[in-house]
């Protein structure tokens, strides 16, 4: 009996021992997609290794799509076209893609893998995003939950950005946190200031990158980021410019405003800022100090719920309250609407924007999703 | 337990530092399998099943995302919403993603309080999971149906 048991376990132990070399030498030649070449826009060609996503593969050729959750399919901010290679919708990407995107061949970077020759389109600004060594020179409350913090960039030492977009920060590995992960945050220094880029974080309870900024990082950390990226920037337009935010919505407004100044523009500028009491407003000063500089600049911050001791007389109630007070007055046939804050006040802003007149061409927004 | 590739990567997501900075788990050490055996079976005793109290909380997560971070009171519970930049993937790899939207809920009678986020809500209804003890955000399921004053759905023949 004992000799039968010994020899089943040998033969199953040999035959798994087999079935793992097979394994083993299978991902070594059956795996090796060797050498592809993958072009961009009939334009540009890369030849890469094969066997990696494509958001990897680009990446790792400086080429930088939008990528907010890691790679893990779930985002959909690196949707881009791929016209040859990528053979059918994959499983992991079909409940993101939608019937137009299959029919336009718009798949997900982060999901196909670059197996064979790949042609691909993707916008032209995708090339100024640029990968950067930084580090933080100053980190400044500005309110109990959001920090100012200002990355001195030191290769390359300069960055160019239109006023409104974004850039990804690359966390380090901190206590239970084992790998970098990223977070997009808008530009919130003048765009004219080169050498460095001041982002507005606001401490998310739980947040991988929020905490490290918060709670791990000081003065003179170093830290990688990607970019400019996003398309919330100022249109041309000679009608009044409706701004609204919240909290770090804030952001993308500074470099807009001060990028307004600079060029003299002489459009009027009302700027809604919601905040639930005054502990929660911040730039106050350097917006009375814009409405001094600007050549028609109304700055108008609303408190939800001021405290007792706020001694508030401004504005109250949610913003959109102060927002259709002062619409409903005006024409705004001509008016464009920047928004930049939570899905929520976006959505509810939005509705009273076209109650009174914007339509939705004139209406852009960064939601903060 | 013998675990598949896929649930074991799927396990990862539940770590500390994948999808969120604590994790999921907390200080559980049971098996995520287990933690959502128990929690079901308290729900079974209760008769009270995910999808009531995933869509109390929808309710009241509606309510305190239209009053844009400011509190409001629905029936016997003031909420309060904070929503901050981003979104967070489902740890069971779901598809879509889910906005960062936490919620405060006081019940005015009592006084008691909990803190969920509407990734909660997606956890509950669609996986039964109420996080390990010793995380963030577990919410303790008859402690939960008692604070959302719950009571079994009558079946009428």
């Amino acid at each position: 009996m004992t000799p039968n048991i010994l020899t089943t376990v040998f033969a199953l132990s040999g035959i798994s021992g087999l079935l793992a070399v097979l394994l083993v030498i299978a991902e070594r030649f059956l795996a090796n997609y060797g050498e592809c070449k993958v072009t961009i826009n009939d334009d540009k060609e890369l030849i890469v290794q094969g066997g990696s996503t494509l958001l990897t593969t680009l990446g790792s050729e400086k080429i930088f799509l939008p990528s907010a959750c890691g790679g893990r399919g779930t985002c959909a901010y690196c949707k881009c076209k791929v016209v040859e290679g990528a053979g059918p919708v994959l499983p992991t990407e079909a409940p993101m893609l939608t019937p137009d995107d299959v029919k336009n061949n718009i798949r997900l970077a982060c999901q196909v893998k670059v197996k064979q020759d790949f042609r691909i389109e993707i916008p032209e600004e995708l090339f100024n995003i640029k990968e950067f060594k930084s580090t933080i020179t100053s980190i400044r409350d500005l309110t109990y939950d959001i920090k100012l913090v200002r990355f001195e960039l030191d290769d390359p030492n300069e960055i160019s950005f239109k006023p409104g977009q974004y850039i990804q920060v690359y966390t380090e590995p901190y206590g239970d946190v084992k790998e970098s992960i990223s977070r997009a945050y808008s530009i919130a220094s003048p765009h004219t200031e080169k050498s460095y880029i001041d982002l507005m974080i606001r401490l998310v309870p739980d947040g991988i990158c929020t905490t490290w900024v918060h709670q791990h990082v000081s003065e003179q950390q170093r830290v990688k980021l990607v970019g400019p990226m996003g398309d919330f920037y100022v249109r041309d337009g000679d009608g009044e410019m409706i701004m609204i935010a919240g909290g770090s919505g804030m952001a993308p407004f500074v470099p807009i405003l001060h990028d307004m100044k600079n060029r003299g523009v002489k459009r009027k500028v009302t700027y809604f800022f919601g905040a639930v009491s005054k502990r929660d407003l911040f730039y106050i000063d350097e917006m009375k100090a814009l409405e001094q500089e600007l050549a028609d600049f109304t700055f108008v911050p609303a408190l939800s719920e001021p405290a007792p001791d706020d001694n508030w007389d401004g504005e109250t109630g949610l913003i959109t309250q102060p927002l259709a007070n002062y619409i409903r007055e005006r024409d705004m046939s001509n008016a464009h609407a920047y928004l930049c804050g939570s899905p929520g006040m976006i959505h509810a802003c939005i509705i009273i924007l076209n109650k009174y007149g914007i339509t939705e061409d004139r209406i852009f927004f960064d939601p903060f999703s | 337990m013998k675990q598949t590739p896929d649930e074991k990567q799927i396990l990862v997501n539940f770590q500390p530092g994948h999808i969120t900075q604590a994790g999921f788990l907390g200080t559980d050490t049971r098996h995520l399998h287990e933690i959502i055996h128990a929690d079901a079976v308290i729900l079974a005793r209760l008769n009270i099943s995910t999808e009531q109290i995933a869509d109390k909380l929808q309710i009241l997560l509606d309510t305190a995302k239209a009053a844009m971070e400011s509190s409001v009171t629905i029936d016997d519970f003031n909420v309060r919403s904070t929503w901050t930049k981003g979104v967070l993937p489902c740890p069971f790899a779901d598809p879509g993603v889910h906005d960062k939207v936490q919620v405060t809920v006081i019940r005015e009678s009592t006084g008691e309080s909990i803190v969920f986020s509407q990734l909660n809500i997606h956890l509950i209804k669609a996986h039964g999971f109420f996080q390990g003890v010793g995380s963030n955000y577990r919410l303790e399921p008859e402690h939960l149906v008692s604070f959302l004053k719950l009571t079994p759905e009558v079946e009428i023949d």
